[in-house]
């Protein structure tokens, strides 16, 4: 483990396409874009007494999301428009790793899990048009965090 | 004429051209909000799940929201064809990669009703905003998918019977597929327009349903949509019989 030395110049996010191949879309995510990089957000169940002196909760089912927007990049087979046009409304691997200073390698924090492409519309940043991605777990099995092997 | 080969990661609104039934009017455009393509999410957690998990509705939301045009009352442009709603827009903006949108070119397709065109002002000028949605009197299932293709430009003049550089789309497709045309100028044109597919890109076929009523003579606008199969590259074909055109197809498979 590297340490505290994880910048977005070093993360990558791979996502599957239509045929369930990985496809690293990196280069074509707008720097500073990116929501919901991993992580688990519980529900606030509250349980607090009557005759009690504060609030109190336990936690719920947990909820995640990633959104991100990514470059019109039309390239054959691996540019994000091609990737992203076939995947709305199916499920595939989304996989974030954390490199360390360097392209991620064995043992880096990872994300992932099965996710739901959900929408992918077009909207303007910049004065260039860009896909909001977004993304919700789907299937049983939870995403996690793991090392990158 | 061969494949053409996409053009990647250069897309940027100073090339954007916009088409709304046989009328450009690229020069009156100057913002979107969105351009929808997505589905709704439909929770199924279960109790005994740790995570909430989510599987498609299956319910394709598409449509334009906020377009603002400039107030430019000259005939045929952007105020004058926005005042009288349409429930029968055919719309498609295309995203150039550093230049007019080409052959091969991405574009987002509409079959529209327009919803509104309200005055607005953007700091002291002038302009219209727009929003439309999917249009129940053109509906087809066929036409869900609003990611498309380029597969005629406008900036190149047809004179004579022409098959244009073809798609590459990678594979072969079966659910169908549909297309708009738009006649943006005609000279005396008389022509008849239609859809070849080849899985070699060299042998071609017409794809069965691929032909429009349009014929050049007149600004007009068309979409189409067919059920056959897709090979893996399409192109466009122009046979004349007279006079000239300036026109733009768009293709989106399913």
């Amino acid at each position: 483990m590297a340490g505290k030395d994880k910048v977005e110049r070093w993360i990558t996010v791979d996502i599957d396409d239509v045929g369930t191949v990985a496809r690293d879309l990196s280069g074509d995510i707008v720097p500073g874009s990116m929501s919901g990089l991993g992580g688990k957000t519980f529900e606030e169940i509250e349980m607090t007494g009557i005759n009690e002196a504060h609030k109190n909760f336990l936690a719920g089912h947990w909820s995640h999301s990633f959104s991100c927007q990514f470059y019109l990049n039309d390239k054959a087979t691996t540019g994000a428009y091609t990737v992203l046009k076939g995947i709305i409304g199916e499920v595939g691997t989304l996989n974030i790793e954390f490199g360390s200073g360097a392209a991620p390698t064995s043992n880096d924090p990872q994300w992932d899990g099965e996710y739901l492409c959900v929408e992918a519309p077009i909207v303007l940043a910049g004065n260039k048009p860009v896909l909001a991605a977004r993304f919700v777990p789907s299937g049983s099995t939870a995403p996690a965090w793991g090392t990158v092997a | 004429m061969t494949a053409v080969t996409q053009s990647g990661k250069d897309k940027t609104m100073r090339w954007a051209r916009l088409y709304i039934s046989g009328y450009d009017l690229s020069g009156d455009a100057r913002s979107f909000g969105t351009l929808a393509n997505g589905i709704a999410e439909v929770e199924r957690t279960g109790w005994s799940e740790a995570h909430r998990n989510y599987i498609a509705d299956d319910l394709r939301m598409v449509g334009i929201s906020d377009l603002q045009v400039m107030l430019n009352d000259t005939s045929v442009a952007a105020y004058d064809r926005l005042i009288t709603e349409s429930n029968n827009t055919i719309i498609d903006l295309a995203f150039g990669g550093g230049g007019e949108p080409a052959i091969g070119d991405p574009v987002y397709m509409l079959r529209s009703e327009q919803i509104s065109a309200v005055a607005n002002l953007d700091g002291k000028l002038a302009i219209m905003s727009a929003n439309f949605a999917a249009d129940t009197d053109q509906y087809t299932a066929g036409a869900y998918n609003p990611f498309g293709v380029v597969l005629q430009d406008a900036a190149t003049q047809i004179t004579a019977t022409i098959s244009e550089d073809s798609v590459d789309h990678g594979a072969a497709t079966t659910a169908g597929a549909w297309a708009n045309l738009h006649v943006l100028t005609t000279a005396s044109g008389d022509y008849a327009f239609k859809l070849q597919d080849s899985a070699n890109d060299t042998d071609w076929a017409d794809i069965v349903g691929a032909t429009w009523t349009i014929d050049g003579s007149a600004i007009a606008a068309e979409s189409i949509e067919f059920t056959a199969n897709t090979a893996r590259y399409v192109r466009f074909v122009a046979t004349r019989t007279a006079g000239s055109i300036y026109a733009v197809c768009t293709f989106g498979r399913l």
